[in-house]
């Protein structure tokens, strides 16, 4: 079996799965057969991970599989065609690490129709690494719009008391954007298809990369660069979810069952910033050029913005999401740097946020199962009784305020560093004190990020010992909870010792994409230089 | 090749290592035997750490070099390499370790003191149920501190900075049931996080101007404190930049040392057990931030505001915990102000910027880690004694009882006080002289620094302003070194005053010790002991400026450059015997106003308690008294006669005003009254009160506003546009009414409708 059928048996397996699953009656033959599916998915998606990691630091991609979909007569081609390159690699990876997690939190928790919900569960899984691996235009689509259905299935009907409300919002919130994105797309793969050799009507990106590449939008229509990039901008702002169009987010999660919080998180939100990265950025580096000061705005005023109204949240679940507006802000703050540092930043920060955050719901969810509350002045005192649960969210609650020596500090500091090279060396004269104040609130977040957190903290698991029907019962995490999250807290300190192993991986393909925006900018050494000897002026001689 | 560098890296490992077995091993194996993984690491540690001072001493380098470092790299634990045209940054940080001097110290220090920590914590901790879990924290911390003052980079340093702040956390909320103990490691935690913000800002701005955050030379790149730079006379930042660079690690280095105005951590860092407060929060982990300036010295050498700045913030401090100390009921509360005070001496000196005067500040951490560890691990024993009651008013007379822990705590205090020749007179002694002489002689100072660096414009640039300038800066030295010796005074003062209160007068002992109430264990004796040697005769290494611990400290690389300056401290030989008699003269002073007050009977004590109250002030902050004042001027029968004539209310009126103008008017008396300098001591200058109105508070009421507008405002617009279809969708709905006639009314009207607006705009 080559590498290439792994990688598609990999992304195709959980679809396989979850039709097993959903005819599964009685709910223990439906978790066994998710979690089977879900340890082979992760097996196959190792396999293509280690072989393919030599790939990717050439600069190359793996290759999957790269079938037509339509007949060549048709004039049209559309193809499922699958790859990986540096950005997609992780969040691959990450997609099926997850599904562990998430099929392993669900155990217990799931009683009603299990086989339908496994089942869900798993088309999600095949959306996630699909969306990651298409290399097609309409497959990309189809994946993103397929990440949506069974999502919101999860909350409408495994959700909580506002379920039904959630779902409906999460879906028209998230498909009223997707469809300016489809629009967006589609006049990307127009646009490429009309200065090209009109014979077939081409959706592979790369070809769509290429055209572009060569006759850029902006050399001829400006405006209209500028229309598609706020076309795609909504579609992606809203999956981020970009301040100020976070609002279904808390919703969703709220009402969300632990597993879909888990994925949610972990990696539909994720879609978003990559979308960015794959599309607009390297296509639209003009419209990029122009938008990036306001949207670094938006997302310097996400982070503070989330993580204050964070500090507030008596509800576990919706201060973990707001906790994730302001983690995303960093996300989009070291895309829209738009250097290598930030872009690398950004890309290891979704990864990060994925797991920390990832996790910290499922903890969550464990403390669902055994208390049946959300709030946290109804719990108190856990450590006690609850050492696991105690380490380990001690442990996802440091990565996630961004404590050096684990995962969250290598993401954020790199941002950091490309943001700030953003705002002192690179930045436009006429915008350069708003992009440097940008910088220094971004990095205030990471004192107020502290602060909630250790507040949740403090008030779950110190002080008096309080659960809301007394302290009988309460049992540590068990054999299967802990499974669920040792992978993560391994990935925490590994990635926390470790990044460069991670972040070696993510670089050629970034600068690949950052290559079309530079080209684009008129002449950018004479501006470095500017900005370098304004520098120096500073300094004694 | 300099072989002890492959030495070097277990240092910080056994203890990494004995951290990890004891997580793994300690719940279910080792149990009461949890001690020994960290003992034996951190013993070893030391053992090393010696053999690597003895290594680097060999190697010091003849007069005039620059000094001696050495460093290893282990791996790379992040890279970003730039594009080759120049257009990208690249960015590196290597985990690479040094050893010189400075560092070797460090290391010789931290580990001995906490392999004496952790020998008293087997006694200490005995019953405890996370006995296990203790040491494991410790010996992380150890790993962290060890890695701390071996990193060779600026982002490696903070790496630990904040590793040591999460041991701290831990630790201090090691209690955790204990809700006070979990608030005091929160707030540890961000207010470190506060001053966290301005190392990484700090680090990020070095790193945009000096394109690296090594401190050692690279083939690609000069290091920030490199020879390259320190010898070829590369330029530091000055101006702007340089200033906001300096001032941002001194935000950070205040935030772990607990300066003003970050200083509120460390007091309630008190609610850890005993043993991590001698070790974390008083001999080491709190001396990150004076190792942190001491280290990055060259930096603030170039901007001499800054400099100064450093000075005033410790001076300041210095004074200002020293007063709070005072009135303490706290055996550990006051030992926790007596640190902040203590480090703020340190500030003090390293903010001359003389070579003297840095190292004058590391002597004092040297020596004050051993008497303040001392001095922790004896209220440690008393605590332990008294059934972990730490308040001096529930207990005293111990010396009977306790004579081992009487007579170290003795000799803690008498260094701690500045006592010839106990450890601390040296080092207080030459932080006084390295103050004094900044007073002294304003030139002579700066030909130091023209030597330094004959051709930077910013020395040029004093030099024309020079008498201005230097004298407003010799003046200031003048004070601060005035307050030092007030802060030596009350030093003294509060030191033997906890002392008194503790071990002298009548013997109480508190029901919570029940049978308890004997001496420590050998275990935790003998770490009293070997530190009240040490606190006596440690102070010699750094008797002579010229030899010994400064000497050998002055071969740092980054301060080795500050000694080809000339040695001016030689000139003025004959006013330092009076600074030391001076000093010594203020310290017995100290105590003897605290024997005076303390020893025998307290009356004397009330009596000035009462008086720095203000009682007497008491009545004007009291309405009623206020209110009082009118019928007291004879308006009674004012108000008669005016009642009568049907007019009360002016003389109600008039009442209220009056009251009002004389309450304006009594505003110092009352105001006097309640922030009384006792009040000011006791309340802690009310810092913390003040950070809860001013600072928290607001951002709380700031964030439920944010709040209601994200549910009202954020969400209500998305709600409405995803109501609009609907509700338009319902206008429209009505007219279907499927009424024929309705429809063909509408076709006409809708008809008429058109022609006319055609008509009508036809024209038009």
């Amino acid at each position: 079996m080559s590498l290439a059928d792994c990688f598609t048996i990999s992304v195709l397996l959980p679809i396989v799965g979850a039709l097993i699953a959903v005819m599964c009656t009685n709910r223990s033959m439906a978790r066994w057969v998710a979690l089977g599916t879900s340890v082979v998915t992760l097996a196959f998606v190792m396999l293509v991970v280690v072989q393919g990691r030599s790939t990717i630091l050439s600069g190359a991609m793996i290759e999957g599989a790269n079938v037509s979909w339509s007949g060549s007569a048709s004039g049209w081609d559309i193809r499922f065609s699958l790859g990986l390159d540096g950005i997609s690699y992780w969040l691959y990876a990450l997609s099926a690490v997850l599904m562990m997690t998430s099929v392993l939190v669900s155990w217990e928790a799931i009683d009603d129709r299990p086989g339908l919900f496994y089942c869900m569960l798993l088309l999600l899984e095949s959306g996630c690494l699909g969306v990651f691996s298409a290399r097609d235009v309409i497959l990309f689509y189809v994946f993103f719009e397929f990440t949506l259905i069974p999502l919101f299935f999860l909350i409408g009907i495994w959700g909580s008391e506002e379920r039904r409300y959630a779902a409906v919002k999460f879906f028209l919130f998230t498909l009223t954007g997707s469809v300016l994105t489809f629009l967006g797309l589609l006049s990307l793969v127009l646009w490429a298809h009309t200065h090209g050799d009109g014979q077939v009507l081409s959706f592979s990106m790369a070809y769509v990369e290429q055209q572009l590449a060569a006759y850029p939008i902006y050399a001829t229509h400006p405006q209209l660069e500028l229309w598609v990039f706020l076309a795609l901008f909504a579609g992606f702002a809203i999956k981020v979810p970009l301040f100020p169009l976070h609002t279904w987010l808390p919703l969703a999660h709220v009402q969300a069952p632990t597993a879909g919080s888990v994925f949610l998180a972990g990696i539909l939100l994720k879609i978003g910033t990559y979308g960015f990265l794959r599309f607009s950025l390297p296509l639209l580096p003009q419209a990029s050029l122009i938008c990036f000061p306001w949207i670094l705005i938006l997302a310097a005023v996400g982070i503070v913005y989330g993580a204050l109204v964070a500090l507030i949240q008596e509800d576990m679940k919706r201060l973990v999401a707001y906790s994730s507006v302001s983690h995303l802000g960093y996300c989009m703050l070291g895309l829209f740097a738009m250097n290598s540092i930030g872009l690398q930043g950004s890309v290891l920060q979704m990864v990060n946020h994925g797991i920390s955050t990832g996790a910290l719901f499922a903890l969550i969810g464990m403390a669902y199962e055994r208390f049946h509350t959300r709030r946290i002045d109804q719990l108190g005192g856990l450590a006690g009784p609850m050492p696991w649960f105690a380490f380990f969210l001690i442990l996802f609650t440091f990565s996630s305020v961004g404590v050096p020596g684990l995962n969250g500090f290598a993401g954020e500091f790199l941002v950091l560093v490309g943001m700030f090279y953003r705002g002192w060396v690179e930045a436009p004269a006429e915008v350069a004190w708003m992009l440097r104040l940008v910088s220094i609130v971004a990095l205030l977040g990471v004192i107020l990020g502290a602060w909630y957190m250790l507040w949740f903290v403090r008030r779950v698991l110190f002080g008096e010992l309080r659960t809301p029907h007394g302290i009988d019962g309460i049992g540590d995490l068990n054999w299967r909870e802990i499974a669920a999250l040792a992978p993560l807290a391994v990935l925490v300190v590994w990635i926390g010792v470790m990044p460069n192993w991670f972040v070696q991986v993510i670089a050629p393909s970034v600068n690949g994409q950052l290559r079309h925006l530079e080209a684009s900018v008129s002449s950018p050494a004479d501006d470095h230089q500017a900005t370098v000897l304004h520098l120096a002026e500073d300094r004694v001689p | 090749m300099f072989e002890p560098l492959n030495l070097l890296i277990l240092v910080p490992g056994l203890p990494l290592f004995a951290a990890i077995v004891t997580a793994v091993l300690g719940p279910r194996l080792l149990r009461h035997r949890s001690h020994w993984p960290a003992l034996l690491a951190i013993g070893g540690s030391f053992l090393i750490s010696c053999l690597l001072l003895q290594q680097v001493s060999q190697r010091l380098p003849a007069e005039g070099a620059v000094g001696v470092e050495e460093w290893t790299t282990f791996y790379t634990w992040l890279a970003v390499p730039g594009d080759g045209n120049g257009n990208t940054a690249s960015f590196l940080m290597d985990v690479t370790l040094r050893l010189d001097p400075l560092t070797s110290i460090m290391l010789v220090m931290v580990t001995f003191i906490a392999f004496l920590v952790v020998l008293f914590s087997i006694g200490y901790m005995h019953d405890d149920p996370g006995y296990w879990r203790f040491f494991a924290y410790v010996s992380l911390f150890v790993f962290s501190m060890a890695m701390l003052v071996t990193a060779s980079n600026y982002l490696l340093l903070f790496v630990f900075w904040e590793a040591v702040g999460v041991c701290s956390y831990l630790l201090i909320g090691f209690w955790y049931k204990k809700p006070s103990a979990a608030a005091a490691g929160m707030k540890a935690f961000l207010v470190n996080r506060v001053g966290d913000f301005g190392l990484t800002l700090a680090i990020l701005l070095m790193w945009l101007n000096y394109g690296t955050l090594n401190f050692h030379d690279t083939d690609a790149v000069a290091g920030i404190l490199g020879q390259q730079r320190l010898t070829d006379q590369l330029p530091y930042l000055g101006g702007g930049i340089g200033l906001a660079i300096c001032l941002l690690l001194l935000l950070g280095a205040c935030g772990k040392s607990a300066q003003f105005p970050l200083h509120v951590w460390l007091p309630d860092a008190m609610e850890g057990p005993t043993p991590v407060s001698a070790l974390i929060h008083a001999a080491t982990m709190v001396t990150a931030g004076v190792y942190l300036v001491t280290r990055s010295s060259p930096l603030f050498f170039a901007v001499p505001s800054a400099q100064l700045t450093v000075s005033l913030v410790g001076g300041g401090t210095a004074l200002m915990a020293a007063l709070i100390a005072l009135t303490q009921n706290d055996l550990k509360r006051v030992l926790a102000y007596s640190t902040v005070s203590q480090l703020g001496y340190m500030f003090l000196s390293l903010g001359t910027g003389s070579l003297s005067g840095i190292i004058a500040g590391m002597f004092h951490l040297f020596t004050h880690a051993f008497f303040k560890a001392l001095l922790f691990l004896g209220s440690g024993s008393v605590m332990h004694a008294m059934g972990h009651v730490i308040d001096m008013r529930r207990f005293g007379g111990l010396r009977h009882v306790m004579p081992i822990t009487h007579a170290t705590f003795a000799v803690g205090c008498l260094a701690l006080s500045g006592i010839f020749p106990l450890a601390g007179f040296w080092s207080k002694d030459a932080i006084l002289v390295a103050v004094h002489d900044e007073g002294l002689v304003p030139h002579a100072e700066m030909t130091s620094e023209v030597a330094y660096r004959p051709d930077a414009t910013f020395d040029i640039a004093i030099g024309h302003a020079a008498s201005d300038t230097d004298n407003v800066r010799a003046t200031i030295f003048i004070w601060l070194y005035r307050t030092a010796l007030i802060t030596a005074f009350l030093t003294a003062f509060y030191t033997f005053r906890a002392f008194f209160l503790t071990f002298y007068g009548k013997m109480v002992i508190p029901e919570e010790a029940g049978h308890h109430a004997h001496e420590s264990p050998p275990s935790m004796a003998w770490p009293l002991l070997v530190l009240a040697v040490c606190s006596v005769v440690i102070g010699l290494v750094g008797a002579n400026a010229n030899s010994g611990l400064p000497a050998f400290l002055a071969k740092t690389p980054s301060l080795a450059v500050l000694a080809l300056g000339p040695d001016e401290a030689a000139g003025h030989a004959s006013s330092h015997t009076m600074i030391a008699v001076t000093s010594t003269a203020v310290a017995c002073s100290g105590i003897a106003l605290a024997a005076f007050l303390y020893l025998g009977r307290r009356d004397e004590v009330d009596l000035l308690g009462q008086f720095l109250q203000m009682k007497w002030l008491e009545q004007t902050a009291d309405l009623r008294w206020l209110d009082g004042i009118g019928y007291r001027l004879g308006l009674p029968a004012l108000v008669k006669v005016a009642e009568r004539c049907g007019c009360g209310w002016i003389t109600r009126f008039f009442g209220t005003v009056i009251t009002l103008v004389v309450s304006v008017l009594l505003s110092p008396l009352w105001l006097g009254y309640y922030i009384s300098p006792y009040r000011l001591s006791a309340g802690k200058f009310f810092i913390d009160e003040l950070y809860q109105w001013f600072v928290v508070l607001p951002i709380l009421k700031f964030s439920e506003f944010l709040y209601a507008v994200d549910r009202m405002l954020v969400d209500g617009m998305v709600n409405l546009t995803g109501r609009l279809p609907r509700d338009l969708g319902g206008i429209v709905r009505r007219s279907q009414t499927g009424v024929v006639p309705f429809y063909g009314l509408s076709l006409i009207l809708g008809t008429l409708v058109i022609y006319l607006f055609s008509v009508l705009f036809a024209r038009s």
